[in-house]
């Protein structure tokens, strides 16, 4: 562990500004998006840096691949649009805009000095409490044993993000309404265009991502990894089966899309329920048995953060045939 | 003093303040729903960093504070979820609007 920055620090934070530069202030939307997957990749390794692993993978994983691939599928609808390069000209506005960043800008920085010097107790607290979380890595135990309530919400706002996603797409969706109404698929479920990029791109990483998905749900116990890296790269896989496809394989309001989607919101009331039932607290899980209790949630929660992964990538793409 | 001005922790905390800042800027600055989505997240890149930062000044026994480290994943998988359904919002804004013009 290190306390002093290298020169290595130095230009990767110079080099993650260029990036954010280029993809706030770019005039092209398209070169903006890719330079905003940049900026995403260099800051997991400023996470690396800040001996930060499991940050680390969840910005690799999230932040940048599949936030990138929402972007990148959105993008073209929006780059022709007028107004995608308007800036506001007037100047004034622009200066007033400026100085009031600036201030925020200045305020930040200053606090950094005001809490330059206050430890924070909880570090000592996770590692002597870590024996009993079932985990044998502090990240984990944290998410999910001594904060799992936040993880629990956090959980049910993704339910909730996805289930207005597909709200709002079913309401412009064009395909005829008999047809919703209806059991018969109006759309092939999944038409595969073999011999094609994304095709041979599929069939080669698709058993490789959900290997080392599964991977590292299991060795979230004890090393960086987890639910959410997980969940992100078994979604990877699923998103690039839908590339490969063309078109969404997915019924987005089928019950067992809607079914799956809930589960790790679900397991996580169930467990809740069950330990105030059996006379404990909210969430708390007796010692013996919380390391299979964090890895039930988690693999529940991979599923659900996969499909839901899954559902809004296939909510962003455009309507109609594809090019 | 030096050696505190050469921390990890200063440099990603005001790199972090610096983003945040940019972000503020641009967020401002465009006035297209799509750029300002972009602005957005780098905003809330800037964020995490400012806590990854704190995690690092808070290293216990050879690890970062697992709490920031803890708060930020789950930032992370909040704004990816948040920034679909911006996106799926202003597709539909932008459906709206061209119905209008036609």
């Amino acid at each position: 562990m290190r306390d002093r920055i290298e020169i290595y620090d130095v230009l990767l934070v110079v080099t993650l500004i260029g990036a954010a530069w280029r993809a706030l202030f770019g005039k092209d939307a398209f070169s903006a998006t890719v330079f905003f997957i940049v900026y995403g990749l260099l800051m997991a390794m400023a996470w690396v840096q800040l001996d930060a692993i499991d940050v680390a993978l969840a910005e690799a994983c999230v932040g940048a691949g599949l936030t990138g691939a929402l972007l990148i599928g959105a993008v073209r609808q929006f780059e022709r649009a007028p107004g995608a390069r308007a800036l506001r000209r007037t100047m004034g506005l622009r200066a007033s805009i400026g100085a009031l960043s600036l201030l925020a800008l200045a305020g930040l920085t200053a606090s950094l000095f005001e809490i330059e010097n206050r430890r924070s107790p909880v570090p000592p607290l996770v590692e002597r409490s870590l024996g009993d979380s079932g985990s044998a890595h502090p990240v984990t135990a944290m998410l999910l044993n001594f904060r799992a309530f936040d993880t629990w919400l956090e959980i049910g706002v993704l339910l909730i993000a996805s289930l207005a996603a597909i709200s709002i797409h079913r309401l412009y969706d064009p395909s005829p309404i008999e047809g919703r109404a209806s059991t018969a698929p109006t759309r092939p479920r999944l038409q595969i265009q073999s011999q094609t990029q994304p095709w041979i791109m599929a069939r080669t990483l698709l058993p490789l991502l959900i290997l080392v998905g599964g991977a590292m749900l299991w060795f979230g116990s004890h090393a960086p990894g987890g639910a959410f890296q997980s969940g992100a790269l078994i979604g990877a896989a699923g998103i690039l089966l839908q590339i490969a496809g063309g078109r969404s394989a997915l019924r987005l309001s089928s019950l067992r899309t809607r079914s799956l989607l809930s589960l790790g919101f679900s397991s996580f009331w169930l467990m809740a329920a069950g330990a105030l039932l059996a006379g404990g607290r909210i969430l708390e899980y007796p010692p013996a048995s919380a390391g299979a209790a964090i890895l039930a949630l988690e693999a529940a929660a991979t599923l659900s953060i996969a499909l839901t992964l899954n559902v809004m990538y296939a909510c962003s793409r455009p309507w109609g045939p594809e090019p | 003093m030096i050696a505190e001005l050469s921390s990890p922790f200063l440099l990603y905390g005001a790199v972090g303040c610096l983003l945040i800042g940019m972000g503020l800027y641009s967020l401002a600055l465009h006035t297209h729903v799509y750029r300002r989505i972009l602005a957005w997240n780098a905003l809330g890149g800037g964020v995490f960093l400012f806590l990854g930062a704190i995690a690092k000044r808070n290293a216990y026994g050879g690890s970062s504070d697992p709490l920031p480290q803890a708060l930020v994943i789950t930032g992370i998988v909040v704004s990816v979820s948040a920034t679909a359904l911006a996106l799926a919002i202003a597709r539909r804004l932008q459906t709206e609007e061209r119905g209008n013009g036609a």
